[in-house]
């Protein structure tokens, strides 16, 4: 057997991240490792304290307790503008007295550059955004789009070490979104650099990130690949909060060996698991759309109660008393009738009702 | 909505000039009559200007206002600036208590601000009494009062609410998520606010300016309360040409020949606002040209 791969450096390690809003608790004890070259996201409902570890990233708020260190040098106490950080504002926050250029060239020309090498680099940047036709226009003449695109040249023209995203893409309508999803992700590739993107939409987490990290309530839930957090959801929040389906709750009769046995309103199935789970825990039973299909030979008979036109096939919400699942399918299902509902047991997952 | 207020425009313009014009027109007329005795003859005589011109005493008067004026214009936005960007920063709850200790001493009136900086400055006053005490002066420093400094003093005071006022308003509406954008982006905070809150607050500056330019200019009270043997100014002279001297022509012309030089100084001050506001932009440009 090989050697296990060597585990990619890190560049930014928090511990125990506590931060309080007055009585407020908004973090409570964050650990965070973001890797070289990675891009993380930081993924939850708002409110959820990921613009805090954004801030505190940044150097714009300090923490009540816990440690951060970025290439193992600590950076408590190391005001914005002493750290190999930079930010894309929510806002975007460009100068509106200064043009495109002016404001791209604004952090280079506080270090004293060359004008030559200031210009070709802003060049350079403004290039690799696709703006450079328009270096001499102000913000205010500039889409929403556009103005994303120069606060990112602002961002990255002083090479930080950690490029912050703070939601950059919410302000956007869909389809620059998804236009800029792919050349955030294009130009991480290209920089090298460690980004890390702050949202609480998950289809983006999933477009952009090597890692995503769960967040709800002041607490990191889950840290993993997307991959892994869809299949594998650490507890019922998570489940819920990514991707669609039903997230029913019961109780482990039997567990060993990454599988159990659940007890839920749809009787006793056996399924893989959360490994910690054991006998007697409460439990979440995960149910993708693509876990359940119509199928006159099905298992299960229950009523459609709702169905949404979505492009390519139809979501259709299924219902057997109180329990309500998900199923695509790609007939138009008949609306109230009763049909047949098969569910592929082996590909859902039995997880922590909470997070251990 | 937008036609109603053109419609407008005009009449509310004709009111304000009529306003505005009707004094001094009839003060350019005063200035170029003749005395006969003890009555006003309508002529177009230019002695009053003439003398205005050749008296270095007029001429000092009015250079001595444009002086006060420039002076703290110049030096109440150094005190002006932090005290409006500590108000801005102020929880909206409190902030209420900033505009009342702001404005407190204008509501006291004139005259008792100065008398108690008198108390302050005299021989006897505070601060040579706490500079003695402290044993840094032998003798009470006489040069607090009844000079041109403790008159600048007295009106830097007076005029200083105004000045916060004007920049307040601007660093309240200068969106500070721009100060942090610039914080992230290597600029300290002294590089923050040349390069970033004071460029995007200059109106503010600008206005405060130019309201405590006319005030320290037109200013007669204080100079003739606090300045002692300096205390004369263009408008006491003014009052007494008027009055006792009954030498109307020469008053209007002094009256007429202060306001365009006070006028003159605004509107250089307006150019040069706007002068330096292209030549930042074209500096900034030649930085970050392609």
């Amino acid at each position: 057997m090989d050697a296990a791969p060597e585990a990619p450096a890190q560049l930014v390690r928090a511990r125990g991240l506590v931060k309080r809003y007055g009585a407020t608790p908004v973090l409570r004890g964050v650990d965070l490792d973001i890797a070289e070259r990675s891009f993380t996201t930081l993924l939850g409902p708002s409110g959820c304290g990921k613009t805090t570890v954004l801030r505190i990233l940044g150097g714009f708020e300090a923490p009540d307790a816990g440690s951060l260190t970025l290439n193992g040098v600590s950076l408590l106490g190391v005001p914005p503008e002493r750290r190999h950080v930079n930010t894309v504002f929510q806002s975007y926050a460009l100068f509106p007295h200064l043009t495109v250029a002016q404001n791209v060239a604004f952090p280079l020309t506080l270090r004293r550059a060359r004008s030559v090498d200031v210009a070709r680099r802003v060049a350079q940047t403004l290039r690799a955004v696709r703006m450079a036709d328009h270096a001499d226009r102000y913000p205010d003449a500039l889409s929403g789009g556009q103005q994303q695109r120069v606060a990112l040249a602002r961002a990255i023209i002083g090479e930080p070490l950690v490029l912050l995203l703070d939601e950059p893409l919410s302000a956007l309508d869909r389809q620059m979104r998804a236009h800029l999803q792919t050349e955030l992700r294009a130009l991480q590739q290209r920089l090298r650099r460690a980004f890390v993107f702050v949202t609480h939409d998950q289809e983006e987490a999933f477009a952009l990130s090597d890692a995503i990290h769960v967040m709800n309530a002041g607490r990191i839930l889950q840290s993993g690949a997307p991959q892994e957090i869809y299949a594998r959801p650490a507890d019922a929040f998570v489940a819920g909060f990514i991707g669609e389906g039903a997230v029913l709750a019961g109780r482990v009769t039997r567990a060993h060996g990454g599988r159990a046995v659940f007890d839920g309103p749809l009787g006793l199935i056996e399924a893989p698991a959360a490994p910690a789970l054991a006998a007697g825990d409460a439990a979440a039973w995960v149910l993708r759309p693509e876990h359940v299909r119509l199928d006159p030979q099905g298992a299960h008979r229950m009523v459609v109660t709702a169905a949404t036109f979505s492009g390519d096939r139809y979501l259709c919400a299924l219902s057997l008393g109180e329990t309500q699942l998900r199923a695509r399918s790609d007939a138009p299902p008949p609306q109230g009738a009763e049909v047949g509902v098969a569910i592929d047991i082996a590909r859902t997952y039995v997880t922590h009702a909470a997070a251990p | 909505m937008k036609a109603r207020r053109e419609a407008s425009a005009p009449p509310v313009a004709l009111f304000a000039a009529l306003c505005g014009l009707a004094p001094l027109v009839a003060m350019a007329v005063v200035s170029v009559a003749r005395i006969e005795g003890y009555t006003l003859a309508l002529a177009l005589d230019l002695r009053a200007w003439r003398e205005v011109a050749a008296s270095p005493v007029m001429r000092g008067l009015i250079g001595q206002a444009v002086f006060y004026g420039a002076i703290l214009a110049c030096l109440t936005p150094l005190a002006a600036y932090p005290i409006a960007l500590a108000l801005a920063r102020t929880p909206m709850a409190w902030k209420w208590l900033g505009a009342v200790v702001l404005l407190t001493p204008l509501y006291t009136g004139e005259i008792v601000r100065i008398y108690a900086w008198r108390l302050m400055l005299g021989a006897q006053g505070l601060i040579n009494a706490a500079l003695g005490w402290a044993g840094l002066i032998e003798a009470p420093v006489q040069a607090l009062l009844y000079t041109r400094l403790s008159a600048l003093i007295v009106m830097f005071y007076n005029t200083l609410p105004f000045m916060v006022l004007a920049i307040w308003a601007a660093v309240e509406a200068f969106d500070r998520r721009l100060a942090e954008a610039a914080r992230d982006l290597g600029a300290s905070p002294w590089v923050v606010f040349r390069r970033v809150t004071l460029p995007l607050t200059r109106v503010g500056l600008f206005a405060g300016m130019g309201v405590v330019f006319a005030l320290g200019a037109g200013d007669a009270l204080t100079p003739a309360l606090m300045g002692g043997a300096n205390g004369a100014t263009a408008m006491s002279m003014i009052e007494s040409l008027f009055g006792a001297a009954f030498d109307w022509p020469l008053a209007s012309a002094l009256g007429l020949a202060l306001m365009l030089t006070l006028a003159g100084c605004v509107a250089a001050l307006t150019l040069l606002a706007g002068r330096a506001r292209r030549s930042a932009r074209r500096s900034a440009r030649r930085r970050g040209k392609i």
